[in-house]
């Protein structure tokens, strides 16, 4: 038995591009829509409710870098004057795990593929470092991977 | 007639006691308000409003401490996502059920979940309100 504390999360895009260094806060969320399924009958006074279609999204506070092959040039970029692709407005692949290890039962991996339909290129007051928070949809499942 | 402060809660999903791995519990119960003003019908004209209670919507609110080790928070909530499950909600755990002690038996729908939620250097939590399906049943026997 052991509660986390997250200080060595493991978050990587499309596979090879790990941001985890970039990355302060992290959170995955499903909910389900709620449907009202209680009869009409006599007697009955309590809503009865079963779950519905699931909506997946996540959530980043990415620390801004404007450095080659860094947060910004993947996410922002503006080809052909960088490598990468402009992903905003596209789906990119994600995973996420807890801590930065082998993925297992008890440091699973969370697979899924995230609607980019928000980016804050520039975000930041005066002295202070620059912040790109987003909540994302997530397109589909999210695929919980334990096996090591 | 004591007032309480919470540190001995009970929470179970099924047969699984997570009261150690969560830090607020509510429960609560809120009816749908009907109206059922219409005219007087007499020599006095309506001058306020009158409701009556129409469907009770129950539901349970729980911070969850996330711990992803075996028979723990996340591989006991993970895969009843969707779906229901039987719960009791105690105030005092390690007091029998008593009319100073209620116990709450109640059926939730796992709706939502936050398998990862945190920052840097905080403890990784999972804040949910699930919807009560049916009654909250109050058991105060012993």
């Amino acid at each position: 038995m052991a509660k986390i504390v997250l200080t060595n999360a493991y978050v990587v895009f499309e596979g090879t591009y790990d941001f985890s260094d970039h990355i302060s806060s992290i959170t995955i969320s499903t909910v389900h829509d709620v449907l009202d399924v209680t009869p009409v009958q006599s007697g009955i006074i309590y809503k009865e409710v079963i779950a519905g279609v699931g909506t997946n999204s996540v959530s980043f506070e990415f620390y801004q870098d404007f450095a080659n092959n860094s947060v910004e040039e993947f996410f922002g970029g503006v080809p052909p004057y960088s490598s990468e692709p402009n992903r905003v407005g596209t789906k990119v692949s994600c995973v996420v795990r807890p801590i930065n290890t082998v993925k297992s039962a008890t440091n699973p991996e969370y697979q899924f593929e995230a609607l980019v339909t928000e980016w804050t290129p520039i975000n930041a007051s005066v002295g202070s470092l620059s912040t790109i928070t987003v909540n994302w949809p997530i397109s589909g499942e999210i695929i919980k991977d334990i096996t090591p | 007639m004591a007032r309480i402060v919470l540190t001995n809660v009970e929470v179970k999903l099924g047969a699984v006691d997570l009261s150690d791995h969560v830090a607020s519990v509510t429960l609560s119960s809120t009816y749908d308000v009907i109206e059922t003003t219409a005219f007087a019908g007499g020599n006095v004209p309506a001058a306020a409003k009158t409701r009556q209670a129409g469907l009770v919507d129950n539901s349970v609110t729980l911070e969850f401490h996330q711990d992803f080790a075996a028979g723990e928070v996340e591989a006991t909530v993970y895969p009843l996502l969707g779906g229901t499950v039987a719960m009791t909600v105690k105030p005092n755990t390690s007091a029998p059920d008593a009319v100073d002690n209620p116990r709450y038996d109640f059926t939730a729908l796992v709706s939502e979940w936050t398998p990862l939620n945190g920052a840097v250097g905080e403890l990784a939590t999972a804040s949910v309100t699930w919807p009560i399906t049916g009654a909250i049943v109050k058991d105060v026997t012993p």
